[in-house]
């Protein structure tokens, strides 16, 4: 989050009234920035192996009881085919993101008012939701 | 010089009448706006506003607003449902819209908020009127920069019109910290009608998609708590009034840019109306203790109307 918010820091600041130029302009900025900030990152390093199975094991708790179906029904309904697997890259905008159960969302760990998590199929992502890349993941976190 | 009437018995018999069956249509047409039939002909576009009717009382100092949802394709279909609000604007003259989320799909390139949101609406961007957007899972969280979108910067957001209380929220992602805020805000707020709006629907009887079960599981007890009187949701791509939940009144209006023809599941026990044959919009107005509320569709018919009583304060 530091580095994030250093190369935050030296961009010029979007304006809440801000025209769509403006907004595609600071993404586009914001987003390179971080990608260069950011080289050497590979997936895991956020999603450590014990960050990993912390979350697994959080997630398996919403898949109990008589609900379970719709839960992972309502996670893989979004149309996410051809969304990435690659640390760095953005969250093509064209794809619809999928909605976590807030049941779900609120036994994993808070994060950063910048940060989301997000499902692809059965795979979880880590985004920086204010320029859409993609800054770890986690393979099959869905049971 | 001057004239006297005299009052012929007979005469004041027929005034009475007169009167009396008004009063009685009247009572009649109160009530049979919550039956009213579907739009009959979905391609013809109404061309004069002598199609148009508007049931909404006008009342002076009501707040009054449209509600349009899943709007964001930059097709044909958003287009004239775009114009028909413009026709209904200059009957009944809205201050503001609330969208119900899926404001853009697809890319959201400057050109996209263009044609997927100006170009739609842009006599009534002209005239002032003010558009308040909530997220869905189609919109990128940029969106909360963009100014006529009057976010502020934020996924989750207040704002008070008169004795209106409204919230925008962003059910794709609700986290703790936004139900903290909710939670927070509303008990602090004295405000006499609250109404939330947001994307996907805590009630709903979409065959696609349907009821957000964990969603209402989380807002729901919220909403009763602190008195919610009204729930606006769109992402199923119909309009649906459903029956009054836990004393709170639920509306789904996803079709304001794509419909999802015959998807509103028959004989289910949520619908109190529903239309999925056309595109629609709605307009609102609130005074006093009543929720006038009329759902129109993209050919001007009148697919829905009626009044809804302010709930008890809490």
């Amino acid at each position: 989050m530091e580095l994030r918010n250093r190369v935050e820091s030296k961009l010029p600041k979007l304006s809440k009234d801000s025209t769509p130029e403006q907004i595609t302009t600071h993404k586009k900025a914001f987003e390179d920035a971080v990608r260069s900030a950011r080289m050497n990152a590979k997936p895991g390093d956020i999603f450590t192996t014990g960050t990993g199975e912390y979350l697994r094991r959080m997630i398996r708790t919403e898949f109990k009881g008589p609900d379970r179906g719709e839960v992972k029904e309502a996670i893989l309904d979004a149309e996410t085919a051809g969304v990435p697997l690659k640390v760095n890259y953005p969250y093509p905008e064209t794809k619809e993101v999928s909605a976590i159960p807030p049941t779900m969302l609120l036994k994993l760990p808070e994060l950063p008012e910048e940060l989301n998590y997000r499902f692809v199929g059965r795979h979880m992502l880590l985004i920086d939701k204010e320029n859409g890349l993609i800054l770890d993941y986690m393979l099959n976190a869905l049971p | 010089m001057r004239f006297t009437m005299k009052r012929h018995p007979a005469l004041s018999l027929t005034i009475a009448l007169v009167i009396v069956s008004g009063l009685i249509s009247a009572l009649f047409v109160r009530s049979e706006s919550f039956a009213q039939a579907p739009a009959k002909n979905p391609n013809a576009i109404a061309t004069s506003s002598a199609q148009l009717r508007l049931t909404l009382p006008l009342k002076e100092g009501s707040v009054r607003f449209a509600i349009i949802g899943d709007t964001g394709t930059g097709g044909n279909e958003q287009y004239q449902v775009g114009a028909m609000m413009e026709k209904y604007h200059s009957l009944f003259p809205f201050q503001f819209v609330v969208m119900l989320g899926d404001n853009m799909y697809g890319s959201e390139k400057p050109k996209d908020f263009e044609n997927k949101f100006e170009r739609a609406y842009q006599k009534l961007l002209d005239n002032k009127v003010k558009f308040y957007a909530s997220l869905g899972n189609h919109d990128q969280t940029t969106q909360v920069n963009y100014e006529p979108f009057n976010m502020n910067g934020k996924e989750f957001y207040r704002f008070t019109k008169g004795n209106v209380a409204f919230y925008a929220l962003n059910s794709t992602y609700m986290d703790r910290r936004q139900i903290e805020w909710l939670e927070s805000e509303l008990a602090k707020d004295s405000s006499e009608w609250k109404v939330c709006f947001f994307h996907h629907p805590p009630y709903s009887s979409g065959g696609k998609h349907g009821s957000e079960k964990q969603l209402r599981e989380i807002v729901e007890p919220i909403f009763v708590k602190h008195g919610v009187n009204v729930v606006l949701t769109g992402h199923d791509h119909f309009y649906e009034r459903v029956k009054p939940q836990k004393g709170i009144y639920y509306f789904v209006s996803g079709g304001g840019g794509k419909l999802r023809k015959g998807d509103v599941r028959s004989n289910s026990p949520l619908t109190a109306k529903a239309f999925d044959t056309d595109l629609h919009f709605m307009i609102a107005e609130i005074v006093d203790d009543s929720l006038f509320f009329q759902a129109i569709s993209r050919t001007g018919e009148t697919i829905d109307s009626g009044v809804l009583a302010r709930q008890p304060k809490k």
